[in-house]
């Protein structure tokens, strides 16, 4: 998988517990993602912290995403 | 030296605890001292019954997380969505892992081993990478039934309750007599004013020599000579509930209760304690009074009652004011208080009320601190291997043999 976004801000994020950044983050690399695969984990992990930071949005996203591919119930 | 007994000597000890106020003995020091003993209460004192664990207002907003440590149980307190107070097992349905270490509000509970996340329902929200790298759906799971483990809870009076093995009558039934007693105040709303209305107590005892000590005025004027000065021992009389024969004595001629059978072979929640016809203590200087719950008979404008809701739970009431102390017991000689005291009116919360509120909890705070030496030294006594468990005064320690008999009914239980 070629990295979509930028570590250095992720893993500030993900240090700070700032999961709405975090989440909107993987959720940009999901969206960016040349396969399908790759877009799955980013999504997923964008899943995650969508919930933790009570980002409905975010979570729709994502959620909607993985549903489509069947990656999700 | 062990204080320790073989199965036969444990039944005939217990056996001796049941019988009528006036012939029985105490509990015996294993009751008292035994890692054992303690350990086989778990199940069947606590877990077979409504146990105290924490207070709904330690939970306070929606998706509030609090983690406890009951007797060795990790749960979590939570308030879900629709503010309801529900508790579940404090681990993860994949592999085990704790769940929450620290309280706070948190929009969903997820596993920090591998992210598995949780609702406050205890429904599964996700499962990641569960079937494979990206892929969130594994057949094994079901979202719907592989939640968290949820425990059968309830709260009143300001306390959460827990039934650990789920197998207790519902709460409200098991607890029917005491909320017909207390239905003035059930259902009243209470008013936790923070940090100045709660205390706690760590006490080098048996979680049991609190609940005793509770249930009886015998003590009051030889322990607590400031509450003497305006409730003098002969003002108070004795609660039970319970299929004792009513007692003799002045202190329980007033309004003894006896009403519905709590032995071995009944399920119902049993309570003792005492009440008291002259609670009316001067907290102010111009006489200035908390404002009292609605709709209160005017029987509450000087009575107040202190009942011990077995096992682990001392509640009082007041027209203005109720308290809750949860006992934590945390091993056979280490137990913890947890004291809050509720208002009756959310105006007392106010700045204008901070003294009042906080003279009436240093007054409680005296007299639960008066009783510690009772308890402690009672706890040294147990380890006194001649002693028999103790006779009971039978006009004034009938509310603590009922609990002594309760306790050993539920440890007699197959």
């Amino acid at each position: 998988m070629a990295p979509v976004m930028s570590d250095a801000v992720l893993f500030r994020a993900l240090e700070n517990g700032d999961h709405k950044t975090a989440a909107q983050l993987y959720m940009q690399a999901a969206e960016q993602a040349g396969d399908s695969d790759a877009a799955a984990f980013y999504a997923t992990h964008a899943y995650v912290h969508a919930l933790q930071a009570g980002d409905t949005a975010v979570e729709q996203r994502s959620g909607g995403l993985l549903r489509r591919m069947g990656r999700l119930r | 030296m062990t204080q320790m007994l073989n199965p036969e000597e444990r039944r005939a000890a217990l056996s001796k605890v049941v019988g009528d106020v006036d012939v029985a003995l105490g509990l015996p020091n294993e009751a008292y001292l035994e890692a054992d003993y303690f350990a086989e209460e778990k199940k069947k004192v606590f877990g077979a019954s409504w146990a105290g664990v924490g207070f709904a207002k330690d939970l306070p907003e929606a998706l509030w997380v609090q983690p406890i440590d009951f007797l060795g149980e990790p749960l979590i307190l939570v308030r879900d969505r629709q503010d309801q107070v529900r508790v579940f097992y404090n681990v993860c349905r994949h592999r085990g892992m704790k769940l929450v270490e620290e309280p706070g509000k948190m929009n969903v509970i997820r596993c920090p081993y591998h992210s598995w996340s949780y609702d406050h329902g205890g429904a599964l929200k996700i499962t990641p990478h569960a079937g494979g790298p990206g892929n969130n759906i594994c057949g094994r799971l079901e979202k719907d039934v592989t939640g968290l483990i949820e425990v059968r809870s309830h709260v009143f009076m300001g306390v959460i309750f827990v039934n650990l093995d789920g197998q207790a009558p519902a709460f409200k039934e098991a607890n029917a007599k005491l909320l017909e007693r207390w239905s003035e105040f059930a259902d009243q709303p209470l008013t936790h004013t923070g940090e100045d209305s709660g205390f706690k107590l760590s006490l080098d005892t048996n979680w049991k020599l609190a609940v005793e000590n509770y249930c009886e005025s015998y003590h009051l004027p030889w322990v607590h000579p400031s509450l003497n000065s305006y409730s003098r021992l002969e003002d108070h009389y004795h609660i039970m509930q319970n299929d004792e024969p009513q007692a003799s004595g002045a202190a329980s001629q007033v309004t003894s209760q006896v009403t519905s059978q709590v032995t071995s072979q009944v399920t119902s929640q049993a309570f003792s304690g005492q009440g008291t016809l002259v609670y009316s203590p001067m907290l102010a200087e111009d006489g200035r009074r908390f404002p009292a719950f609605d709709a209160l008979d005017a029987k509450w404008d000087k009575q107040a009652e202190y009942v011990a809701l077995y096992p682990n739970v001392l509640l009082g009431v007041h027209k203005d004011h109720s308290f809750a102390i949860v006992i934590e017991p945390k091993g056979p000689n280490q137990s913890v208080e947890h004291i809050e005291i509720f208002y009756a009116k959310p105006e007392v919360a106010g700045a204008d009320w901070q003294a009042m509120r906080a003279k009436n909890t240093a007054m409680w705070k005296l007299v639960f601190e008066e009783d510690v030496f009772v308890v402690e030294g009672m706890q040294k006594g147990r380890s006194a291997s001649g002693f028999d468990g103790g006779v009971f005064a039978p006009a004034m320690d009938a509310p603590t043999h009922l609990f002594h008999r309760w306790a050993a009914s539920k440890m007699l239980a197959e």
